[in-house]
């Protein structure tokens, strides 16, 4: 019995072993930091990186975080051994740096990353969408100060992003680089149904008050049309830039107190903006049960079947899902502009100035020179734009100007290069060039799309937008502000639903829960760094 | 002769299958959902429309994930590490359970209370990754089996199994010329098989459903199992083709999410109620003490 128990355990362990090749041979590691030469590959624990001539003395290992998408590779490919590594390294080592890539699982890499922090594993270059991490992580000590070595970036991007470099400081210290935008949007953008208004004999709505007249005469006119799509999902995009049409950016102090995060849509004249809200909602304008739906599953549907008239949303599947989906054949839903700011200007606020942050872990800093090295690279636009197309010839093709043209995912996989290349162009986002391109890419892919619609989405997405203002520092209140976001969200939902007659009270009910939650601190602290900085 | 079916029930019992009629209710309908949507059509899933059944049948989704070679190695790989992880728990489990069982093993309170200690009191994530850093299992397989070798819980149900036998069998054993080991795998082994399958059905459970050890531990692709493969693809799936393909996908990432939630569900949906019986049988046995 017992040998035969024996035999069954190392049968099927010894057959696991030999799926994956048993224990911790070569390839990379969240652990393994070396630095060899190229003569004798031994190890040592020198980090300078010198060359004499073009070939280095000696190349030292880094370790670069890289998505894991649980992507297929071809080609005897994988996420850490493909085309796109290899043409890393081809340009890295004569350089006299070797760049691996530790993958880390896209959702929660901020958690799994918390955890190598700690257990000394992390790669020497970290990214993260989370402000308040770098923020803390820098505070803790934890974080490389970049700034004495900024001077290595690529010239072009240190002239062109001045301003969101500076904002990766924090105290003064440059805990982080920013992954930029060459371009940049609205956040949020608004969709009007211009089949149904037409329908009615009237006008595309210029100004709030025309929107409103336009919503009410669908609610008369069109009884399977819900006039405003809204949903209970915890975000803001279906009521931001319809708030903020209550109020206005003449004040600058109250940009600066209001802007950072959701606090935007606390500005003062946000009640009245509110108020209109609640009046849809009594109204049926919006309907009332949207709150139940808190992930948005109904609001697709509805999306899908072309149920709204008019949508607010960061998501313009309206117009690339409906097309194609919704059954009404004379559907034609198209953006606009048509919600003035008390100040008179059309202008809402633009998507983050930039995509993430780029960090350099304090167990990185005995090889600086060579982190440094590899994010010149990335931060050089040529190089930046062979990265995120996988490498021309594999990833991408070059068009008649020259420009790098994606390829699709299975021929990407089947070349052996990344299909997610974008996720290694740590500093540089997106370029120039591919603005030129949207209207072209999107009826590529949207044939059903009308023409007008599309030129006339990315007229207005691309216009009458604003970058925020932001707090140039960390401030001691943050800690607070994500469960605030949480918060008014949950305050704009139940104002909303305040029954007739009641909406002043439920309206001061719930702020004052905000104001229990530390709101008054943070909107506080922040007018005293106004008034520090800027008076 | 009336059988028990012939028995009138009692308003209890109608309230009681009432109750379990709706629980299964409750638990198979998401299921049926999730493969109706794995077989259904884009622009049926994106209107709505599936619901218990497939609607404009399909099976693009099951071919995305079939062609996904990722997905099928760790599949395999899950399969193998599962059953060699059960096997391997399960004789540790039994090799201590059987030692704290004698009453000749002194301090065996002590270690009883010590391990007891161990299921309440949990060190957190970060003391367990550095152990395990530190023990140098980062990257490797054994990582995924060595942390979890013996679970304080399956220890105590196999120990009050091992308990339960009655003394006279292993005397006379002892007579007979039997060891320590002899006594094991001749006397108590054979006589605790309900119990020690319900404990391996328990190892294996956790190890085919188990995605955090992975997530910690792993960072390379050839140690994922699929329960993380397939998290991976649910977390990144955006299906954001090329031109070209946009025009002939026939799926939506709903479909491949479901599609991909099945495949990870069908084998231990289909091992289940071959050792379902001992599973109940084991921990029932293993909890009584005589």
């Amino acid at each position: 019995m017992k040998k035969r128990i024996s035999k069954i355990v190392a049968l099927f362990l010894a057959t696991a072993m030999a799926l994956t090749g048993c224990g911790n041979g070569s390839g990379n590691s969240g652990a393994s930091n070396s630095t060899s030469t190229p003569a004798s590959g031994s190890a040592s624990t020198a980090a300078s990186v010198s060359k004499t001539d073009d070939k280095p003395k000696e190349i030292v290992t880094i370790n670069v975080m890289v998505y894991d998408r649980g992507r297929e590779y071809g080609a005897g490919k994988s996420l850490t051994d493909n085309v796109l590594i290899d043409y890393v390294n081809e340009i890295m080592e004569p350089r006299g740096v070797h760049v691996n890539y530790v993958p880390v699982p896209r959702k929660g890499s901020d958690a799994a990353v918390n955890v190598m922090l700690v257990g000394g594993t992390a790669p020497d270059i970290i990214r993260t969408y989370d402000r308040q991490r770098v923020s803390t992580y820098g505070a803790q000590g934890g974080l490389v100060d970049l700034g004495p070595y900024l001077d290595r970036l690529d010239k072009d991007y240190l002239a062109k992003n001045k301003d969101a470099i500076d904002w990766c400081k924090f105290d003064g210290v440059q805990y982080a680089l920013p992954g930029v935008y060459s371009y940049h949007g609205k956040n949020h953008e608004t969709f009007l149904r211009q089949d149904l208004v037409e329908g009615m004999g009237m006008k595309m709505p210029t100004n709030k008050e025309e929107l409103i007249k336009v919503l009410y005469a669908m609610k008369d006119k069109y009884p399977d049309i819900i006039p405003y799509g809204f949903s209970g999902k915890n975000t803001d995009g279906k009521f931001t830039n319809f708030i903020l049409g209550y109020t206005s950016r003449k004040n600058e102090r109250d940009n600066y107190i209001y802007e950072p995060t959701f606090t935007m849509i606390l500005k003062p004249g946000h009640k009245d903006g509110l108020r209109q809200l609640n009046r849809f909602v009594l109204d049926g304008i919006i309907d009332p049960n949207f709150v139940t739906d808190t992930d948005d599953s109904l609001y697709d549907q509805n999306v899908a079947n072309g149920k709204y008239g008019f949508i607010m949303n960061g998501s313009s599947d309206c117009i690339t899902s409906a097309y194609g989906t919704a059954d009404d054949p004379n559907y034609h839903m198209v953006e606009v502009d048509c919600i003035e700011n008390l100040d008179g200007s059309y202008e809402v606020p633009s998507q983050d100035a930039f995509s993430h942050y780029v960090y350099v872990p304090k167990t990185a800093e005995d090889r600086i020179d060579a982190v440094m090295e590899y994010l010149n690279f990335l931060s050089t636009e040529e190089y930046a734009k062979q990265v995120k197309y996988g490498v021309y010839g594999y990833g991408s093709d070059l068009d008649a100007d020259g420009n790098p043209v994606g390829r699709s995912r299975d021929a990407c996989k089947e070349a052996g290069t990344s299909t997610d290349a974008s996720d290694n162009a740590f500093l540089i986002a997106n370029f120039d060039f591919e603005f030129n391109n949207l209207v072209k890419n999107l009826e590529a892919s949207h044939p059903e799309i009308p023409h007008d619609v599309v030129v006339q989405k990315y007229a207005s997405q691309y216009s009458n937008y604003y970058d925020k203002m932001l707090i140039g520092g960390a401030l001691s209140t943050d800690e607070y502000v994500p469960g605030l976001q949480t918060l008014i969200c949950d305050f704009v939902f139940k104002v909303m639903l305040a029954p007739e007659g009641q909406f002043d009270k439920v309206y001061e009910q719930e702020y004052k829960i905000l104001v229990e939650n530390h709101l008054q601190e943070v909107l506080d602290e922040r007018a005293a760094w106004y008034d520090k900085n800027h008076k | 002769m009336n059988s028990v079916y012939d028995k009138k029930l009692s308003p209890f019992q109608i309230v009681m299958l009432i109750v379990c009629a709706l629980l299964i209710l409750i638990t198979v309908t998401p299921m049926m959902n999730i493969v109706a949507v794995s077989l259904s059509g884009k622009n049926a899933i994106a209107k709505g429309l599936v619901k218990l059944f497939p609607r404009e049948f399909t099976i693009e989704g099951y071919k995305m994930v079939f062609s996904n070679r990722n997905v099928v190695y760790s599949l395999f790989f899950s399969v193998f590490l599962t059953i060699g992880y059960a096997i391997l728990t399960t004789l540790m489990t039994a090799l201590a359970a059987y030692a704290l069982s004698r009453s000749n093993l002194g301090g065996r309170r002590f270690f009883m209370i010590l391990i007891t200690i161990t299921m309440y009191i949990d060190a957190g994530l970060i003391p367990s990754y550095l152990l395990v850093k530190d023990l140098k299992l980062i990257n490797t397989v054994w990582a995924l089996v060595i942390p979890g070798l013996i679970s304080p819980f399956n220890l105590i149900i196999l120990r009050s199994f091992f308990l339960g036998i009655n003394k006279s069998l292993f005397e006379a054993a002892y007579m007979d010329g039997c060891g320590e080991w002899g006594c094991l795998f001749r006397i108590a082994v054979p006589l605790s098989m309900p119990s020690i399958s319900s404990v391996m059905l328990f190892y294996g459970i956790g190890r085919w459903n188990g995605i955090s050890d992975v997530m910690y531990y792993e960072n390379r692709s050839k140690f994922y199992t699929l329960q993380y493969q397939v998290k991976l693809m649910l977390d990144s799936i955006s299906i954001d083709y090329s031109a070209e393909e946009m025009q002939e996908q026939l799926v939506t990432p709903e479909n491949v999410r479901s599609a991909a939630i099945v495949f990870a569900m069908v084998p231990m949906l289909i091992f289940y109620p071959f050792v379902q019986k001992y599973f109940t049988k084991g921990v029932n046995i293993g909890g009584v003490k005589e």
